[in-house]
């Protein structure tokens, strides 16, 4: 393969990318300026150097505790917990959530390989142990998945007799994901949240 | 519910003709090989994508095309609807009323046939799981959760099936999520499977009898290990099953392993009834489910007859269109053309280019 394929094909790593719309990347850095070339290979590069996921709960940062985790004003006793990134900056859009987080990562699927060692789930019982809460809330998708792994969850929680376990209550569509959700639905499902009794 | 029209192209050996059927009864006609099953297949096929006759879609197109389409206008409660749908290099399109459909079970209610091929006898002869489809589709037109229910255990059933093939079963909370969502989808699941048995006994041996004019006593029995036991009891038995499963590396307990006997005169028809007795058994379990629709319904099925004449003699043909003439649309198949009747739409499969 020579260099131009070959950055073809890298190009199509991206989300969205294409045979078509790689090519076209490639031919712009081929006529692009040196400069901005170069920054945007500075910029890839830092961002895997200096981009890393918050030690506590594992939301991308340069520091090593994530704007909303280093946040005083925050209420650190409550923990939302969500599949992904996007998940997490959908709430935070929806803006009203004042608790702290935990990203997971995905959600139990031994079909697609994904093991509860695959996931943040060791990290969540950790923290669960080392640290003051009160209040857990799974917030997974609402389809099977998302449900397979909140009773996971609940169970490996209950023990912990001091601490709350809720979930949204919303009446989710079934298969739908927390990250197409709008703001309304979000806050309001985070608001009227109920304990959940067991599994 | 009705379909007024047809447009097929490619498909099978049907190139390219639009078809039109009659409120009533339409009779189509053509000698062996024309292509008359091949287009009750395609109606069939405009309801939910997929063939009666269990083939893949490279199946279904015409030999040396490209690509196949149909489209067609169905009504139901005099709402017209138009569905169009066809394959195009290995991508399937929907398309419900000019919308682009994702998945062919939001096209679910739109458009129900019922098929009678007594040909096809697989309802009384084949496995358990084509029994458990007869039911469940049954079940699916008349309740639109019931679905969603079946995909949730099935789904479930794969992931916890592969912690035990790849022997990573080792994680007892892992199991145990997954038999929650088996147990709670499997509970309702059974449930639906029990009501829709029990409305099946209420009419079957009389529409048997009907058909036949013979005093046969018909019941259908459904057999599941989730009849009885509570939602802790049925947990508990998933538990104790583990071991077992781990052996066979598989989920070998629930819903999935469910059977619909299919029994006359006390004996299962499987093995003990006639060929012409499965015959008039697979027709009457159609009727038995186009009356069940209809009660809920409240309009029946179109029915799909595809060359019962040659199979049922005189009094027996007269005695299955009594069920449906004047109250369904019927499009019949067979190799001759008789004279049924008025108001008669006439097919001749002969006449299209294949
Ligand atoms: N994919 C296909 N492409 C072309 N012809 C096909 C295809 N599948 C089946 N056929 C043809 O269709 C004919 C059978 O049609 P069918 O509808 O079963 O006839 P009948 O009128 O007896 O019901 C056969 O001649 C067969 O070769
Ligand atoms: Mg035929
Ligand atoms: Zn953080």
């Amino acid at each position: 393969m020579n260099i131009i394929d070959e950055l073809k094909e890298a190009f199509k790593i991206l989300p969205g990318v294409g045979n078509r719309t790689a090519q076209r990347f490639t031919f712009y850095a081929i006529k692009a300026d040196k400069e901005s070339i170069e920054r945007l290979s500075r910029l890839l590069n830092e961002v895997k150097e200096k981009i890393h996921p918050c030690k506590i709960c594992g939301n991308p940062t340069t520091e090593e505790l994530c704007s909303i985790c280093s946040d005083s004003d925050r209420d650190h006793s409550t923990v939302l917990i969500v599949e992904n990134i996007e998940d997490l900056y959908q709430i935070e859009t929806a803006g009203k959530y004042r608790g702290v987080y935990h990203i997971l990562g995905g959600h139990l699927a031994p079909l697609e390989n994904i093991t509860p060692e695959k996931l943040r789930i060791k990290e969540l019982i950790e923290r669960v142990e080392s640290s003051k809460i009160d209040e857990v809330i799974l917030a997974l998708n609402p389809n099977t998945a998302g449900e397979v792994t909140s009773i996971y969850l609940y169970d490996l929680l209950k023990k912990y007799k001091n601490i709350k376990i809720t979930k949204p209550s919303i009446g989710l569509p079934y298969g739908s994901t927390i990250h197409y959700l709008d703001n309304y639905t979000i806050i309001q499902g985070i608001n009227e949240r109920k304990e959940i009794k067991g599994y | 519910m009705k379909i007024l029209d047809i447009n097929v192209i490619n498909f099978r050996n049907i190139k390219e003709k639009k078809f039109e059927f009659a409120d009533t009864v339409t009779y189509v006609y053509g000698e062996n090989g024309s292509g008359k099953t091949n287009l009750l297949e395609a109606i069939y096929y405009l309801s939910c994508g997929k063939s009666f006759r269990n083939v893949k879609d490279s199946d279904i197109r015409m030999r040396e095309t490209e690509y196949f389409h149909v489209d067609g206008t169905v009504s139901s409660d005099d709402t017209k609807h138009k569905i169009a749908m066809g394959m195009k290099s290995g991508e399937k399109k929907i398309i419900l009323d000019g919308k682009n459909i994702k998945k062919v079970s939001e096209l679910f209610g739109v458009f129900i046939p019922v098929v009678f091929s007594p040909e096809d006898t697989s309802v009384i002869n084949g496995s358990p799981m084509i029994r458990r489809r007869f039911i469940d589709r049954m079940i699916a037109s008349i309740d639109n959760d019931y679905i969603i229910y079946l995909k949730k255990y099935n789904y479930a059933l794969e992931q916890r099936n592969k912690l035990f093939r790849e022997a990573i079963d080792n994680d007892e909370n892992l199991l145990y999520a997954y038999e929650k969502i088996l147990t709670e989808n499997g509970i309702i699941i059974a449930e639906r499977r029990r009501e829709t048995v029990d409305k099946l006994n209420e009419i079957i041996t009389d529409i048997y009898f009907r058909i036949t004019g013979a005093k046969d006593r018909i019941f259908v029995n459904y057999k599941s290990e989730f009849t009885d036991g509570d939602r802790d009891d049925l947990l508990l038995r998933y538990r104790n099953k583990r071991g077992n499963d781990k052996l066979l590396k598989r989920t070998s307990f629930g819903v999935h392993t469910d059977d619909i006997q299919i029994v006359i005169n006390g004996e299962n028809s499987r093995y003990f009834a006639s060929t012409g007795e499965k015959k008039s058994l697979v027709v009457a379990l159609r009727i038995a489910e186009s009356d069940i629709y209809n009660k809920i319904k409240n309009e029946y099925p179109v029915m799909l007859l595809d060359d019962i004449f040659s199979e049922l003699d005189e009094k027996r043909r007269r005695n299955l269109l009594k069920f449906f003439i004047d109250k369904a649309q019927v499009i019949i198949t067979s190799p001759e053309r008789y004279d049924i009747g008025t108001g008669v739409a006439y097919i001749n499969m002969e006449q299209i280019d294949g």
